[in-house]
């Protein structure tokens, strides 16, 4: 994905072509080979580090951005690497997707017309014949229900055996290819000629075998999705009841006496729920998310007062980076209830985020100093099987990570019982 | 920029005119934890240019000791590069500085202090 | 000669006049008089600092640094434009959301004591004498050369000291900052389009900035001197190689290694200090506001030095050959060399324009002098009117009675620097100084850079600054600084001692040892958190902002608008 190291190269290739032109051409007595590299290893360095630390301007602006590019990927149509690039069959088989296929391939295959259908209706038809055969319909030729039964890419050369009811049909030969998931055959490719010579079968196999290879993967990523969804639905189900009836209860012993508080509080309430049931993907700005946590931890400022103190401690190079969203929060929420709340004259929790710019991890770091769990207790809480009062389990969040990275992520906790808490979570950056 | 339009003055004066979405002005506060996060990530900012901007005004003198090249050489034209750095490469120099420092000191406070816009996103109740 | 650089100057000073006549505050209140009512906008305010900022010892005296010693005098140059970049690291924005009228207001809040405002109000007036009175020297220098002589039997240098002085009173008395604000950006765009069209002119008669750079730089560096009254050129040692001749485009024909890098450090550190600028940041609508602005001062500011040094390298390479063809060049040169380096932009402007270019860039200069004049006589009257008046001497005082305070002591100051400028005559100490007025607003440098930015940042960047701990460490500082330059000025500048015309080296850290010290010895005030929560938050901000947005959309949807304003009357 883009994670800007291109932009890093084209940089880093920049500072060394002014460093060159600079010290080697344009001054009259050139510079010494060393003492050139030396400037140009230093600039090297300088932007290598310096690189993660350029934010990347204005929310807004950066959202409108990258959607803009993503519309631009599709647009270039012209050879058949561009297509295998395009993709647009990686969203699944939908009619929108097989128009647009259709449309890359129809001057690709040697064919006068393409079609593209699933195991019910035409889903695009380009090419002279596109009259009868309607998108939208089941497809009428008898050859397609012979593909779609034997799974085989079939040839046909004559008008006759092509079965277009339509007598007035111009489409004398026709390759019709499988479009399969795994066994599965979900559609077709066809390319028809007016003529009697059949288009070359090798190619429309290929490009039918290309096509089936994107809507597997279309597929897996739509399962993975749905596996994660309905993780994170569960997540945002499970957000504590008991915050929410112990926030009021403060809420409403504060409207007595401070009106004022009172009525930030239950501000404060309501952007907490807002962005809980609003966020939407798997990834938030980390900024975002800070939001959330220092939304959350206000409003149990108002509940401890002084026993409960926090300390943020944020580099501005991570406000920028992705993270999965409800991470962060659950694991401060954990720090207050289970290191915090039980400690008599209350304790500090810490947020420590920074970004490691040259192993590009994310690092995010709970603390506290409460009262701290034993080590059986600890195997208990990270295996799930303790989630005391409701809310978000360590578990739920490794495996919700195990989906997002799989392995390239890393998750501690370590707690010393009367000293604290420490949750670790390292994340690839970008 | 506040325009300079009636209204505006006799708002300000008292701070507390309810406004037409439902939101008052005092609406915006900020936390003492989140004040202090933000300032000392600002503080670190604030240093780390400071750092580099000492670093490169300084080495136009040292770069002079150091090397020859950098008050012997001639650029196209015939000035030195010690010559051309403090006449104009400097300036623009402080210039990008200033505008690269400026705009992260900004995105830090947007993101580390205050929410997204509330009456953007939601549909309040209509006005009074 | 005389007669159209007259001219230029009276209607000149006719409508600077006007300007701040017509924009003068109806109703003047405190807030007004000294802030402008708080909203001007980004790009204007940014002008008016630039305005208030570059005095004579920008237009004139950068110029002439670079005349006199070359690459050493660009120093000058990039010191000046260098200090915005503290500036806007660390003050703007805190400075403008902690919200005071002046900076020993705004120390004095924040560290919730009225020792440090009276503490801090007296630095800062040392600070702005020490500033005043180069810039009256500035004008005195100019008026020499433009008019040539005097009125009432006053010497010419003195009539343009009182001139302009007067002058400004005027304005400033009568117009406020509200008036300031714009003349001063009026001001400096005009500055600014003396400076292109020199520079502009110069160029395009065909003169080769890197060439002739080249070629300054191959043969010694000389500058005339007075020995047994005689004007002779005398070759500058260079300070770095020890008895080698300097040369136009190295180092060393001014300062060592060591005075060098002491001059930058000063100047990079004073602009935070300088009340006249550091007040104008009160003006800026939020935090944000002033941090941009700051970027276009530093844009700014960058584009005029960078012609200031070009204009300084071009007099010197085609003053030469002009005394050649010019008789009247004769009396200012020595072998083609200005006697006085501060006439370089005045000479080239009448080389290039004759009469009128020489009004022209003479106007410029006063007005550069002017708009600082005014700047600083206003940020003077704000802390005595404001910090002194309204705090400690009438706490019950009007509006009205506050603003004439403010007025009489623009009208005090103003006397008091004119007198200062009177008793110095350049001419005793050119010998001694490259570039007189430049090297005069360095003192005002060093001053605020060793007494007021090092308690400015600590107060605003360590919680644990305390009252006691900023004043020990302001006096410290003003201390150590005017000993030091005094002790210089004696001695005489030369070796090691060269640092000592710019303490700010010493002084600086000296002056935050001792803050930080006192400071760990006493208690912080009480409402720490709520004071922290002033100068870093950005509440007020978003409240500003958010008020300005209703405001633009009530004017684009009067309908909604309308329904604010019945909400707002229901409520009251």
């Amino acid at each position: 994905m883009s994670n800007g190291s291109l932009p890093l190269a084209v940089m880093l290739a920049l500072a060394w072509g002014v460093v060159y032109l600079v010290t080697q051409v344009v001054t009259a007595p050139a510079l010494g080979v060393g003492t050139t590299i030396l400037i140009g290893l230093g600039l090297t360095m300088l932007l290598t580090i310096g690189y993660p630390s350029a934010l990347r301007g204005p929310r807004l602006a950066r959202l409108a951005g990258r959607q803009a590019s993503r519309q631009g990927a599709y647009s270039r149509p012209g050879t058949i690497a561009a297509v295998g690039k395009s993709m647009p069959l990686r969203s699944g088989l939908t009619s929108e997707a097989a128009q647009r296929t259709a449309e890359l391939l129809h001057p690709l295959l040697g064919g006068d017309s393409v079609a593209i259908t699933d195991r019910d209706r035409v889903l695009a038809f380009i090419g002279p014949g596109s009259d009868h055969h309607t998108v939208g319909d089941p497809p009428q030729t008898y050859v397609s229900g012979k593909v779609l039964d034997r799974a085989r890419t079939v040839v046909v050369r004559q008008r006759a055996r092509l079965g277009c009811p339509d007598p007035e049909c111009p489409l004398q030969s026709a390759v019709v290819a499988p479009l399969a998931i795994g066994k599965r055959v979900v559609g077709t490719l066809k390319v028809y000629r007016l003529d009697e010579s059949p288009p070359p079968r090798g190619l429309i196999e290929g490009m039918a075998g290309i096509l089936s290879l994107h809507l597997e993967l279309a597929e897996l990523d739509r399962e993975r999705k749905l596996a994660v969804d309905a993780k994170l639905d569960a997540l945002r189900a499970q957000i504590n009841p008991h915050f929410l009836f112990n926030t009021l209860n403060t809420i409403a012993s504060k409207a007595r006496t401070d009106p004022e508080e009172a009525r930030q509080l239950l501000l404060r309430l309501s952007d907490f729920f807002r962005y809980a049931v609003r966020q939407e993907g798997q990834f938030a700005e980390f900024g975002q998310e800070y939001f959330f946590v220092r939304t959350y931890l206000s409003l149990e400022q108002a509940r401890y007062g002084e026993r409960l103190r926090v300390r943020y401690d944020v580099d501005p190079q991570v406000l920028t980076t992705q993270v999965p969203v409800l991470t962060i929060q659950p694991l401060v929420e954990n720090a207050v209830k289970h290191g915090l709340a039980n400690k008599v004259d209350g304790g500090t929790v810490t947020l420590k985020a920074r970004v490691d710019p040259l192993t590009r991890t994310t690092i995010i770091r709970v603390s506290d100093d409460g009262v701290g769990i034993d080590s059986k207790r600890l195997t208990q809480v990270i295996a799930g099987e303790v989630t005391a009062n409701g809310g978000i389990g360590l578990r739920n969040i490794s495996e919700r990570l195990d989906t997002l990275f799989g392995e390239r992520y890393r998750f501690d906790v370590q707690s010393t019982e009367g000293e604290g808490t420490v949750v670790d979570l390292r994340i690839p950056l970008g | 920029m506040v325009p300079d339009v009636p209204g505006a003055t006799s708002t300000r004066s008292d701070g507390e005119s309810p406004e037409p979405l439902g939101y008052e002005l005092t609406d915006e506060y900020d936390m003492p934890a989140e004040v202090d996060a933000t300032f000392r990530t600002l503080r670190r900012v604030a240093f780390g240019y400071f750092t580099v901007f000492l670093v490169v005004v300084a080495a136009v003198p040292v770069l002079t000791l150091a090397l020859d090249w950098w008050s012997q050489g001639r650029l196209i034209g015939g000035m030195s590069p010690s010559f051309a750095m403090a006449a104009f490469g400097l300036y623009v120099f402080f210039f990008v500085l200033a505008i690269a420092a400026a705009t992260l000191a900004n995105a830090v406070e947007d993101r580390m202090l205050g929410g997204p816009e509330r009456d953007q996103h939601e549909q309040r109740s209509t006005p009074l | 000669m005389i007669t159209a650089s007259i001219f230029g100057l009276v209607a000149l000073l006719v409508v600077v006049l006007g300007l701040a006549l017509v924009l003068r505050p109806r109703g003047p209140s405190t807030l007004d008089f000294y802030l402008a009512g708080r909203r001007v906008g980004v790009a204007t305010n940014a002008c008016a600092i630039c305005g208030d900022y570059f005095s004579a010892a920008s237009f004139l005296g950068v110029a002439a640094a670079v005349y006199v010693s070359g690459l050493d005098g660009i120093w000058y140059a990039t010191g000046f434009a260098a200090g915005f970049i503290p500036v806007l690291l660390f003050v703007a924005a805190p400075l403008r959301r902690f919200g005071e009228f002046s900076i020993p207001d705004f120390l004095g809040r924040r560290l919730e004591s009225d020792g440090t405002r009276l503490t801090a109000v007296t630095v800062v007036q040392l600070i702005i004498l020490s500033y005043l009175v180069p810039q009256a020297v500035g004008s005195g220098i100019t008026w020499e050369l433009l008019v040539g002589h005097g009125i009432a039997g006053l010497s010419p240098y003195a009539t343009g000291v009182l001139v302009t002085t007067a002058a400004i009173t005027l304005i400033v008395a009568l117009g406020g900052m509200r008036g300031t604000t714009w003349t001063q950006a009026v001001q400096f765009l005009l500055l600014l389009c003396a400076f292109i069209w020199l520079a502009i002119a110069v160029l395009g008669s065909g003169f080769n900035y890197a060439g002739a750079v080249d070629e300054l730089s191959t043969g010694p560096l000389a500058n005339p001197s007075v020995e047994d009254g005689e004007w002779r050129l005398e070759t500058e040692r260079d300070r770095i190689d020890g008895d080698e001749p300097a040369t136009f485009g190295e180092p060393g024909a001014r300062y060592g290694q060591l005075g060098q890098f002491a001059l930058i450090i000063t100047l990079i550190m004073g602009t935070a200090g300088l009340p006249h600028i550091m007040n104008r940041y009160f003006t800026s609508p939020t935090g944000i506001a002033a941090r941009m602005t700051t970027v276009w001062v530093l844009g700014l500011a960058g584009v005029f030095y960078a012609l200031a040094v070009l204009l300084g390298t071009a007099a010197r390479s085609l003053i030469p050959e002009a005394a050649r063809e010019h008789p009247w060049l004769a009396e200012l040169t020595v072998d083609g060399v200005l006697r006085v380096p501060e006439h370089a932009l005045l000479v080239l402007g009448r080389i290039y324009g004759d009469e009128v270019g020489l009004g022209f860039i003479a106007t410029g200069a006063l007005i550069a002098v002017m708009s600082t004049i005014a700047g600083l006589l206003l940020a003077s009257a704000a802390s005595w009117g404001h910090d002194v008046y309204e705090r400690h001497l009438n706490p019950r005082a009007s509006q009205r009675q506050a603003v004439w305070a403010g007025r009489s002591a623009v009208v005090l100051v103003a006397v008091v620097s004119a007198v200062v400028a009177l008793t110095m005559r350049p001419d005793s100490l050119t010998a001694l100084l490259p570039s007189i007025v430049a090297t005069m607003v360095t003192w005002a440098f060093a001053l605020a850079g060793s007494a007021l930015t090092p308690v400015f940042m600590l107060t605003i960047w360590w919680r644990g600054t305390t009252a006691a701990g900023a004043v020990a460490g302001m006096a410290t500082g003003t201390i150590t600084a005017i000993g030091m330059i005094v002790a210089g000025t004696v001695l005489g500048a030369d070796g090691l001692r060269e640092m000592l015309l710019t303490p700010t080296v010493v002084a600086a850290p000296l002056a935050a040892t001792v803050t930080v010290l006192v400071s760990r010895r006493t208690v912080t005030p009480p409402n720490l958190d709520r004071l922290w929560l002033k100068l870093h938050g950005t509440a007020a901000d978003r409240q500003a902002l958010r008020l300005a947005r209703l405001t633009i959309a009530g004017i684009d949807e009067p309908s909604r608008g309308a329904a604010g304003n019945a909400t707002k009357s229901r409520q009251r």
